[in-house]
């Protein structure tokens, strides 16, 4: 076996790993404090794409980086107060089919606005290299996408571990009617964390654009991923998503390296053997979303 | 109970009476009702000739059912100025198959059995379209399978009488296109396939010219329909050192797949091909990121007046010029209502024969004809060079045709396709 050849494939598994993080980690805080689950989180990664195809034609790729999360974020924000609100305290089924219709019908609007083609993006001009590592040559602007969502995540950690804004939204996983009790206006809350989990499926969305290409239905195939990997964590886990994430990523890079005919069920293997030795994920808690 | 007449009406009669009228209503109702969805069809008969279109417009081969619809109106807008069909005005119902054959049988269903049409004119993938070339079969429908390349639409038993296919076949794709690779760019192939018909028949006739030129397979993956993230495999391919990547991949999966050859810099390595490419998918690999050497069914720049003028209506009508997949709409659309007109009846049993072994204007050098005892249409058969760089000098100029092979020196032979047609 070629190392260079092992190496490459599992800086592939992390450079996928870490979309599904950037997917999962806001999936996961707004099913752990709004017990919503979440299907409109895969047209929200589509959006940031298309958002940065608009923005980057007029003002480059780094206001799209930038700008076109925020806008998603803020499109959450505006889904959050006036549908996913309603079904607060429903049966999850509620939120589930009103945000799988939000899904279906934003797709079509994507459809309408920028065409049922798919839409050229590359990555910058100063990105779209390689890089010389020595054992193997690496894509540049992969290597970017590892630097950036890394970034992302330690100021994720910073956030949700070292600010008072981010204790609330952790005590708020853990109970947020306790949360509302001692004082804390939970409906802002709930529409922030809403926008932080859209802001982070845009901005997975806008990475992954130049890696794949643009096309409306890109975010049905980081869904179900998605999904996966915070069953593997544990709902409500950030630390689970991060690991559950990574490790996905690394297995089905390996699968599609010595066995591609199980490449796409490995991950639903992996999630089942998962949830027998451990029901609640890796590091799911007792009493979230039960 | 008493009527007037004094007769005794029991109330085991009376809710009899009742019940019976209610259903006579009610049969009436309905009777009426359908009466009405039938009336049209038999009022107007003598007006309107109903054409179903079946394509993909939502799931990943949505652009190409669009463009596939769009060529086929231009054939009818062709012949409603003329005057109709017969004297009939053509006119079409338009249903989504959604990349599905659950989806396409059931909209199928629906065309024959609701809205009564006797041809059925689509089709993108191959899975779509065997299922409802098997389904036209047993309703005794016309179908048109105007863009599944998949060998099986006209070769072995999946072939039926009631089927015509318009396009090339896989193997006359690879054909064409093979053998040029080969012999230019080397003979060890690493193959990246879609798993499902189109793509195995793809890579299998790939491979048979490739044995036939004593060439070695370097390796091979099937990927689902849908991948979006070709990064791992590509890695293997690398790894494999191949002369030449072979990807039997189409629409947003082909998208995907050779943006990221690209971005691994593999192309100042090895060369990339496979049986099919085009305009509508170049244009979304972006400029830069076109390359490879390509199956093609047709192209904008065949000089022929057929195709000139036919480009020109697309734009009139468009705003932009057509790719392959509207070529075969249009094609499939016009050879369709052309042999109604020579069976001088809109009749099933009577168009069949009449479309049978007749040769037409294909828009190319060379006539094209379809074949009596496989349905097969045998025609020019093209492989493109994608331009890429400075040398596209506008956006549509991203294809050049590089070979060019007669229908008849790349089909199957009656020898090489074990198929047996219905009777009529």
């Amino acid at each position: 076996m070629d190392l260079s050849l092992l190496l490459s494939q599992l800086f592939n598994g992390i450079n996928l790993g870490l979309l599904y993080v950037l997917m999962a980690t806001g999936l996961t805080i707004i099913m752990g404090t709004m017990g919503v689950v979440n299907f409109s989180h895969g047209i929200l990664f589509t959006f940031g794409a298309y958002f940065a195809f608009s923005i980057a034609a007029k003002f480059g790729f780094w206001a799209a980086l930038v700008l076109a999360p925020v806008l998603v974020g803020g499109i959450g924000m505006v889904i959050e107060m006036g549908l996913v609100q309603r079904v607060y305290g429903k049966d999850p089924l509620y939120s589930l089919l009103l945000t799988f219709g939000l899904a279906m019908s934003l797709e079509e609007v994507v459809r309408i606005v920028w065409g049922t083609t798919g839409l050229p993006f590359s990555p910058p001009d100063f990105l779209n290299s390689f890089v010389d590592l020595k054992i193997m040559f690496y894509p540049l602007y992969r290597l970017a996408v590892f630097g950036v969502i890394l970034l992302l995540i330690a100021a994720l950690w910073f956030f949700l571990e070292r600010t008072t804004m981010g204790k609330i939204v952790r005590a708020g996983i853990q109970d947020s009617v306790m949360v509302g009790i001692l004082g804390v206006n939970t409906k802002a809350l709930f529409t922030l964390v809403f926008g932080l989990g859209a802001f982070l499926a845009g901005l997975a969305g806008v990475l992954s654009a130049p890696m794949s290409g643009i096309m409306p239905t890109m975010g049905d195939n980081v869904v179900m991923p998605s999904f996966i990997v915070i069953i593997l964590g544990g709902v409500g886990s950030f630390y689970g998503s991060v690991i559950g994430g990574l490790l996905l990523g690394i297995i089905v890079a390996m699968c599609i390296q010595f066995v591609p005919a199980v490449a796409e069920l490995s991950m639903y293997l992996v999630m089942a053997i998962v949830l027998l030795v451990r029901p609640r994920g890796l590091f799911g808690e007792e009493g979230l979303f039960e | 109970m008493k009527d007037e007449k004094g007769t005794k009406v029991s109330r085991r009669n009376f809710l009899k009476l009742s019940g019976a009228t209610a259903a006579g209503a009610a049969g009436l109702l309905t009777g009426g009702l359908s009466g009405l969805t039938v009336c049209p069809r038999e009022v107007f008969a003598k007006d309107e000739l109903k054409v179903g279109i079946l394509d993909p417009y939502s799931g990943p081969y949505a652009d190409s059912g669009r463009e596939q619809t769009n060529g086929a109106l231009i054939a009818v807008d062709e012949f409603n100025k003329k005057g109709g069909v017969l004297g009939m005005l053509v006119t079409t119902v338009q249903e989504d198959d959604a990349t599905n054959p659950g989806t396409s049988v059931q909209k199928g269903k629906k065309l024959i059995d609701e809205v009564g049409v006797k041809y059925i004119v689509g089709g993108v993938s191959s899975a779509t379209g065997l299922a409802v070339s098997a389904l036209c079969q047993e309703k005794k429908v016309i179908y048109m399978s105007v863009g599944c390349h998949s060998d099986d639409i006209t070769v072995g038993d999946k072939a039926h009488r009631h089927t015509f296919r318009p396009t090339c076949s896989n193997t006359m794709l690879a054909r064409a296109t093979a053998s040029y690779i080969a012999d230019k760019f080397g003979k060890k192939w690493y193959f990246i396939t879609s798993d499902y018909s189109w793509g195995h028949t793809g890579r299998d006739a790939f491979k048979k010219v490739l044995a036939g030129k004593g060439g070695k397979v370097a390796g091979e993956d099937l990927t689902p329909l849908g991948t979006t993230d070709y990064s791992s495999f590509l890695l293997k391919v690398r790894n494999a050192r191949p002369d030449v990547l072979i990807v039997s991949l189409y629409g947003n999966d082909l998208v995907s797949c050779v943006k990221q050859f690209n971005q691994f810099g593999m192309r100042k390595e090895m060369q990339i091909g496979g049986p099919l490419n085009g305009l509508e998918m170049a244009r979304v690999i972006g400029k830069d990121s076109n390359v490879g050497y390509w199956g093609m069914p047709w192209d904008i720049t065949v000089d022929t007046k057929g195709s000139r003028d036919f480009t020109g209506k697309y734009k009139g009508k468009y705003g932009k010029v057509p790719s392959w997949r509207a070529y075969l709409g249009y094609v499939g659309m016009q050879q369709l209502l052309a042999g109604i007109e020579r069976a001088k009846s809109p009749e099933v049993k009577k168009v069949i024969p009449a479309l049978e072994g007749f040769a037409f204007d294909g828009l190319k050098a060379n006539k094209s004809y379809w074949r009596d005892w496989d349905h097969q249409s045998i025609q020019d058969t093209y492989c493109g060079r994608a331009k890429s760089g400075a040398e596209v000098k506008h956006e549509d100029d991203l294809f050049e045709i590089v070979a060019m092979k007669k229908g008849d020196e790349v089909a199957h032979t009656r020898a090489e396709n074990p198929v047996k047609l219905e009777a009529l």
